[in-house]
């Protein structure tokens, strides 16, 4: 495999564009990463696009209004990890020497939605209320809280601390600082999970362009964003499980970790998939920040705020940033190769050189992608 | 008398007359002997495609539980409601409503029996049944 670079990204603040087509926000996005990089669309040979709500064909609709250069388009669809997944795979495409340049995007518009269901129209969890997002991950809280004794206000501080974030984040869709009241006192969703404690939904798009290590020297001196390690999983069976977010999470970062040549005491700052307050503690074990376990008491302690030992979603999250499900893969991208580049203004994270995203798919854990990049 | 009809063919079974309690409809995979419910007709464990129907128990525990206050699209009964897994002695996690005690008597652990009550009224089916579990009645047997 050749080594590949982040060569420019882009992303559009999250939020509700009513009036604005889907394939416009997508092209804002492209418009912003081909800038970034330097690079015109007629010079990319290559592109693929995650969604997961926008029917078919959505990577033409936004790229056909760039212009008509007949190159493959490739349409993605994992879930929430649509666009982390087609990351990976505009990866492969340049790291196997296939092309030289790839675009990757991610784009979605779900404003007209409200709570995610993650049943389809014939599933028995429909009629009966129990396959909507926010009870999966209430489940999930549920016991956790019982095994390890974490209380409601310590898993609330998430959103406290992610909502500070993006409070720094002019990308956010959320920038409004939070108090422990505020996120334990808003609206009760599903058990222990406050409205607060959910990411909205909304619209978005985020693009990154590719390339080989070589034709980004043939550029620049560079530093350059490295693409140091990815991967992609799918589930295993785990007994009476079938919504584990945990072990899909640990396989797929260690394949990434492995890949990378490094492990999670080298990474510097992390962007996870904290669709829910429980999801970011969970993570943080799966990702291997720490033990099983001591999520909560990694949080109580500072670490992961930034200016702390291993700083976890300096944007805001899921929670604070917004979470448009295909485009959120791509924002942690931005977000991270903005990070090492040291241009993530007031939520820069000191000297970061390693840092990864993590996304999961699909009703707890169908699909999730990891990348490493580094500097 | 109120026409009961079941939320799906092929989930749980009702002894007539009350003969024997009520059981989920599972099946078992010949191979690696893992049960499954809802049936399935391939093993997503070892991939055997030789699976049996068998009368999963109907007692375990409860593994989780959430009070949901905000009822997704598609669920037409009352708000707010139970929602918990109960682990069963054959290792599947049945997600099922949760009724007969109220949330602050929750507890996971606790030990839980099915039973078979009203989801929502049709109002051309009639009165549309479901797989629920409530607290058990009396322990466990081991």
């Amino acid at each position: 495999m050749r080594p590949v670079v982040v060569l420019g990204v882009g992303l559009i603040r999250f939020g509700r564009y009513p009036d604005v087509p889907v394939a416009e926000l997508g092209q804002r996005a492209c418009w912003a990463a081909l800038d970034d990089a330097g690079v015109a669309w007629r010079d990319i040979p290559v592109a693929y696009c995650g969604h997961a709500f926008q029917g078919s064909t959505m990577g033409q609709r936004v790229l056909n209004r760039i212009g008509l250069t007949g190159v493959p388009i490739i349409n993605v669809e994992n879930a929430c990890a649509s666009g982390s997944t087609a990351f990976v795979a505009a990866y492969q495409a340049v790291a196997s020497g296939m092309y030289d340049v790839a675009l990757a995007l991610g784009v979605e518009k779900m404003s007209f939605k409200g709570m995610i269901d993650a049943t389809r129209p014939d599933d028995i969890e429909r009629p009966l209320g129990t396959g909507a997002m926010p009870t999966k991950y209430a489940l999930i809280a549920r016991r956790y809280m019982d095994d390890y004794g974490l209380t409601a206000a310590a898993l609330a501080q998430v959103s406290v601390k992610n909502h500070a974030n993006g409070c720094r984040n002019p990308y956010a869709q959320h920038q409004r600082r939070l108090t422990l009241d505020e996120v334990q006192q808003s609206r009760m969703i599903s058990d222990p999970l406050t409205l607060y404690q959910c990411s909205p939904t909304g619209d978005g798009a985020a693009a990154a362009v590719i390339t080989t290590e070589a034709v980004a020297r043939q550029r620049s001196a560079g530093p350059f964003v490295r693409v140091a390690g990815c991967a992609v999983g799918s589930q295993v069976f785990v007994p009476g499980e079938p919504d584990d977010i945990s072990e899909i999470t640990k396989r797929t970062s260690r394949r990434a970790y492995e890949m990378w040549g490094g492990g999670p005491d080298d990474l510097d700052v992390v962007e996870l998939h904290d669709c829910f307050t429980i999801a970011e503690i969970c993570h943080y074990e799966g990702l291997g920040l720490c033990g099983e376990g001591e999520g909560q008491h990694l949080l109580a302690s500072g670490a992961t705020g930034i200016g702390g030992r291993i700083p976890v979603n300096p944007s805001g999250g899921l929670l604070s940033r917004g979470h448009p499900v295909g485009a959120t893969g791509m924002a942690q991208i931005a977000e991270i190769t903005w990070q090492l580049r040291e241009q993530a203004g007031e939520r820069q994270v000191t000297g970061a050189k390693a840092g990864v995203t993590h996304t999961l798919g699909g009703g707890g854990g169908m699909a999730c992608a990891v990348t490493v990049l580094t500097r | 008398m109120t026409r009961t009809v079941p939320i799906r063919d092929g989930l749980f079974h009702v002894p007539p007359s009350g003969a024997a309690p009520p059981h989920l409809i599972g099946s078992r995979c010949d191979d690696c002997a893992r049960s499954f419910f809802p049936s399935k007709n391939q093993c997503p464990r070892c991939s055997g495609r030789a699976l049996a129907e068998i009368a999963l128990s109907p007692r375990g525990t409860l593994h989780t539980y959430t009070v949901i206050h905000q009822a997704p699209p598609g669920y037409a009964g009352p708000v707010p409601y139970v929602v918990g897994r109960v682990e069963l002695p054959e290792g599947e996690r049945v997600l099922a409503p949760i009724v007969g005690v109220a949330p602050s008597g929750l507890r996971t652990g606790m030990p839980m029996e099915l039973v078979i009550g009203k989801a929502f009224d049709d109002p051309e089916k009639g009165e549309v049944v479901t797989y629920q579990f409530r607290p058990a009645r009396e322990p466990v047997r081991p």
